[in-house]
């Protein structure tokens, strides 16, 4: 499981990608005329490729599309326009049936461990709606399966009847997780799974998403806003602004040296718990983040940036390709 | 006209109203509830359904005396015939028109049938009809509402516009027109009773699967595969649950005040049963002489219908976030 | 330290009563606020912060309350006022500015127009002056066209915008002391370095004391002076904020530092602290973190610590620091 080291370009090319967005596009219509309709660009012209096995990071502030991009991904969403390749079969356009089967191979774990939790069903039928949906109709196989998911994921036995509203937060997120490994899925989509979280707990769940992965052999899609837990756990990282992605990398080239200037802006925003560090004075962000209904053309960021220049304002950047890593941006950094 | 003008006034009221109130103490009330959710949920246990009874009690003792009261008008209607001292439909010509004394508490009617036996079989036919056109209704609306609020779209107009189209009826026309093609009787009171109400279960249904529906619980039943009707069946209404037990205990006294009222209007029971709408059309001739043959039904109708509301209100406060909330 | 204290609380017992027994959510707090600084509180959810924020407010509600200790402003002990006198107290020398700024605003009102309420409720100003100080504030706290946002009603903001606006709100009667309770956590974080910044100049500039109550140790280390660390509605451990980093003494400081997965340090797994924060109902006997700790000894179970010395204004609950005698505030 050491994908993060010692790999060149060649060894990454050769492995195997899982999932694929080829010109994905949601937007979600809020109103307007009829004459007029106005939309949110929530994820715009997006292309990404998770290879199996790693743990790829999406990255970005409130209202950038990560979730909608993840939820999109597993067709929890219907993408707008693009295509989503699974193992190189094209799933965007798939019919529901066609699509049932692919379905249990990719599953969700969520923010909020209270809302995602049927709060009138008990563990043992929130962890075995999964197999029962798919034809573990036999209550004792379903037991024991139920009982060896609670095991692998720290819920002790005997909560095996409760309900959701006598565990704590953490705990609630195990059995979510529980619940996405039931059905031995290849992809996991992690939305915000910690940022929830107390501290202390925030470190015990990741310590078992990083364990569950090297027993499962899962590929993670990691969506956070959290850049120091996305360190810790992602072996690449996607940064996202609205609706698009700014730059994508090897998780540490791009926290060593990011290209992007939002990506580096993100970066110095986070509080670091050393106070040493504070008087160290930091270029911060100035101003709001831009509506999705109106994005700014070109560039979307360059409202915001301050190296911006005419051209971000009249024409979007092409992706650049440097070493391993993509940014999309007319003047990268470094 | 002058209802739509009160309806402004109270608006403008409860506006004026909530921007008189201290605003610090409006944002620090969720401040407070919020701190509570800390404490109890560190506390692990939260209130299962007998903690909530127990609440209940505690909190509101008209509501949990209205229960008792409840309970005790049905035990009466089930054991009529050992709790009632006479048969409701033995006449007496000897003793017609009795005022109420030691032999008759409340009397006898001008056939000389004892008043207060007919109360305790009419609280049957009030009961009953409490009871079943409401749980009938209930059923519509939840499955109509249920299926607008989930499937959206055109589903959701068609329901939701027949649905204003049985609210903008005055309801109990509507059941008269009802009784009137079909004629009087019990079981037409069930049916018309059944198609009037729905509209109002179905509408508060439809607005608490629009918000479950976007729980993320339902998105993972989704993710799972699970079919919509079984999402449906199996994570939305379990949860729409608390609202529809009030909702029954509220609907309770207006499906026995309809049928007080059609059988007062001559549509609805017929004689000789015991219903208290009857009772009180029947009294009416001896409104002055004998008073407390329309009395008696009438204070028997208001207990019951407080009591269900006391206890509507009292399970509200408990059972109901959606409405604790607000 | 020898700054004037401007908010001393002593001894801050607040208890709720509930159907399943007294929840002693704060139990024992001191915290002392010096003039124009930063004090820090940190903790995970349910520790006590908020509880002691809004005893500290007089916001509590049945079934919680106040039952001991002494809450003194600016000399003055404010523990027991009426609810008349503490509302001239509150907004006016002392303060508070929530998570999520949307609840705390009222929805059918221009940002404005509240604010100037705020001032005209406790100072007497005409209408005209107190709009002029409204948009002066809203200069203050970075809010661009101040003019125009005076007119703006809070959905028509953004998030960042809006905590400009409680602030702006919180300060403009310039009281002594402002508790900000989680101000930054439902902020995006290039948001977050703006909304802390402000703090912090605003600090500087108008000499208010601030008391930040976050779980955020990241928080913390940016931009706070002095540091109390809650658990269990005690407090574990205070110091001054470089000190505290430095030479962490209570364990479970210790673990709540380690566990925070870090930007320059490459990790395969992270550091936890076992098991969950303990009922408060039924709390260990002895110190309420002995359960989850990796260093406790057999006496971590029986008796209770007290605060004990471990440096320079450092006090640590817990028993390896008794040598250092008691902490004396």
């Amino acid at each position: 499981m050491n994908s993060r080291e010692g790999q060149g370009p060649e060894m990454l090319s050769a492995r195997k990608v899982l999932l694929e967005a080829r010109n994905l596009v949601k937007e979600f219509p809020v109103g307007g005329t009829r004459r007029n309709p106005q939309v949110v660009h929530a994820v715009t012209d997006v292309n990404l490729k998770i290879y199996e096995g790693e743990t790829l990071a999406l990255v970005g502030e409130s209202g950038c599309g990560k979730s909608t991009l993840g939820r999109v991904l597993i067709r929890l969403l219907e993408p707008t326009g693009g295509d989503i390749l699974y193992e190189g079969q094209s799933i965007a356009g798939m019919g529901e049936a066609e699509f049932a089967g692919l379905r249990r191979q990719m599953q969700i774990i969520f923010q909020d461990p209270y809302a995602s939790l049927n709060p009138r069903m008990s563990v043992k039928e929130i962890i075995g709606e999964p197999l029962l949906t798919y034809g573990m109709k036999d209550k004792a196989e379903r037991e024991q399966r139920v009982r060896e998911l609670m095991r692998e994921v720290g819920i002790a036995q005997e909560f095996y009847n409760r309900y959701p509203h006598q565990f704590s937060g953490g705990q609630r997120q195990r059995i979510g997780i529980a619940r996405a490994i039931a059905l031995n899925p290849k992809l996991v989509i992690c939305d915000e799974p910690v940022s929830a979280l107390d501290v202390s707990i925030q470190s015990q769940v990741l310590n078992l998403l990083k364990d569950l992965q090297e027993k499962y052999r899962l590929t993670y899609l990691f969506i956070s806003h959290d850049l120091s837990v996305v360190k810790f756990i992602a072996d690449r990282v996607c940064v996202m602004f609205l609706g698009k992605v700014c730059e994508i990398g090897d998780t540490d080239s791009l926290y060593e040296k990011p290209l992007h200037p939002y990506t580096r802006f993100l970066m110095n925003a986070i509080p670091k718990a050393d106070p040493r560090l504070r008087n160290q004075e930091k270029e911060l962000l100035s101003g709001e983040i831009p509506s999705p209904v109106n994005p700014p053309a070109g560039c979307r960021f360059h409202t915001r940036c301050p190296y911006a220049k005419n051209i971000c304002g009249r024409e979007e950047p092409v992706c650049r390709t440097v070493g391993e890593r993509q940014v999309f941006c007319h003047f990268p950094l470094g | 006209m002058a209802d739509v003008k009160d309806r402004q006034n109270l608006a403008e009221g409860k506006a004026a109203a909530f921007v008189e109130a201290d605003k610090t103490e409006i944002s620090n009330t969720s401040r407070q509830v919020k701190i509570e959710q800390d404490v109890s949920d560190q506390l692990g246990e939260e209130d299962t359904w007998r903690d909530q009874l127990m609440t209940l009690v505690r909190q509101n003792k008209l509501a949990a005396f209205s229960a008792v009261v409840i309970g005790l008008i049905i035990l009466a209607a089930i054991f009529a015939p050992v709790v009632a001292p006479y048969d409701y439909l033995a006449q007496s010509l000897t003793d017609r028109l009795k005022d109420p004394g030691a032999a008759h508490w409340l009397g006898t009617d001008e056939l000389g049938r004892d008043v207060l036996s007919r109360i305790i079989y009419g609280a049957r036919i009030s009961l009953t009809i409490g009871l079943v056109p409401t749980l009938i209704s209930m059923a519509i609306g939840t499955i109509l509402g249920l299926c607008a609020g989930f499937y959206g779209g055109k589903t959701d107009f068609i329901i939701m516009r027949l649905a204003d189209v049985m609210l903008a009826f005055p309801s109990l026309l509507l059941a008269m027109v009802v009784m009137y093609t079909m004629g009087g009787g019990l079981i037409n009171i069930f049916i018309a009773l059944s198609l009037v109400n729905w509209a109002g279960t179905a509408r508060i249904v439809r607005s608490q699967t629009l918000s479950l529906k976007e729980k993320e619980f339902v998105e993972a039943a989704r993710s799972i595969g699970v079919k919509k009707w079984t999402i449906m069946f199996r994570h939305i209404l379990p949860n729409c649950i608390p609202s529809l037990i009030v909702l029954f205990t509220l609907n309770i006294p207006s499906a026995i005040l309809s049928e007080a009222s059609l059988s007062f209007l001559g549509i609805g029971a017929q004689p000789p049963s015991a219903s208290w709408g009857l009772m009180v059309v029947r009294g009416k001739k001896y409104l002055f002489s004998e008073p407390w043959l329309s009395i008696a039904p009438s204070v028997a109708i208001m207990i019951v219908v407080l009591a269900f509301n006391f206890l509507g209100d009292g399970l509200r406060d408990v059972l109901d976030p959606y409405l604790k909330e607000q | 330290m020898n700054e004037s204290i401007v908010l001393d609380i002593r001894n801050l017992q607040s208890y709720f009563f509930t159907a399943k027994g007294e929840v002693p959510a704060v139990d024992g707090v001191s915290i002392q606020v010096p003039a124009g600084k930063i004090i820090g509180v940190v903790g995970e959810s349910g520790c006590g912060k908020s509880m002691t924020a809004m005893s500290v407010m007089g916001l509590l509600r049945y079934p919680g309350r106040v039952v001991g200790g002494t809450i003194t402003l600016d000399g003055r002990d404010i523990t027991h006022l009426s609810p008349r006198e503490l509302s001239k107290v509150r907004g006016n020398e002392i303060s508070m500015i929530f998570q999520e700024p949307m609840t705390s605003l009222n929805p059918v009102y221009p940002v404005g127009k509240q604010v100037q309420e705020a001032i005209l409720l406790h100072q007497k100003v005409s209408k005209a002056e107190a709009r002029k100080r409204v948009v002066d504030i809203f200069q203050a706290v970075g809010i661009p066209e101040p003019e125009k946002r005076y007119y703006s009603y809070p959905h028509q903001l953004s998030g960042g915008l809006r905590q400009r606006v409680m602030i702006g709100m919180a300060m403009v009667c310039r009281p002594k002391v402002m508790i900000a309770d989680e101000p930054t956590t439902a902020l995006d974080v290039t948001i977050e370095a703006q909304i802390l910044r402000l703090m912090k100049q605003l600090c500087s500039e108008q000499g208010t004391s601030i008391i930040l109550i976050t779980h955020n140790m990241g928080v913390v280390a940016e931009v706070c002076d002095y540091v109390y660390v809650m658990y269990a509605g005690k407090v574990m451990e205070q110091a001054e904020t470089f000190e505290l980093f430095e030479r962490t003494g209570h364990p479970y400081t210790q673990g709540l530092l380690r566990s925070i997965p870090k930007l320059d340090e490459k990790a395969d797994r992270l550091y936890t602290i076992n098991g969950v924060v303990p009922n408060l109902l039924h709390l260990p006997e002895g110190c309420s973190f002995c359960t989850r700790c990796s260093q406790a000894q057999k006496r971590c179970f029986k008796e209770r610590p007290d605060l004990y010395k471990a440096g320079e204004a450092h006090g640590v609950r817990c028993f390896q620091y008794e040598g250092g005698g008691q902490l004396d505030e």
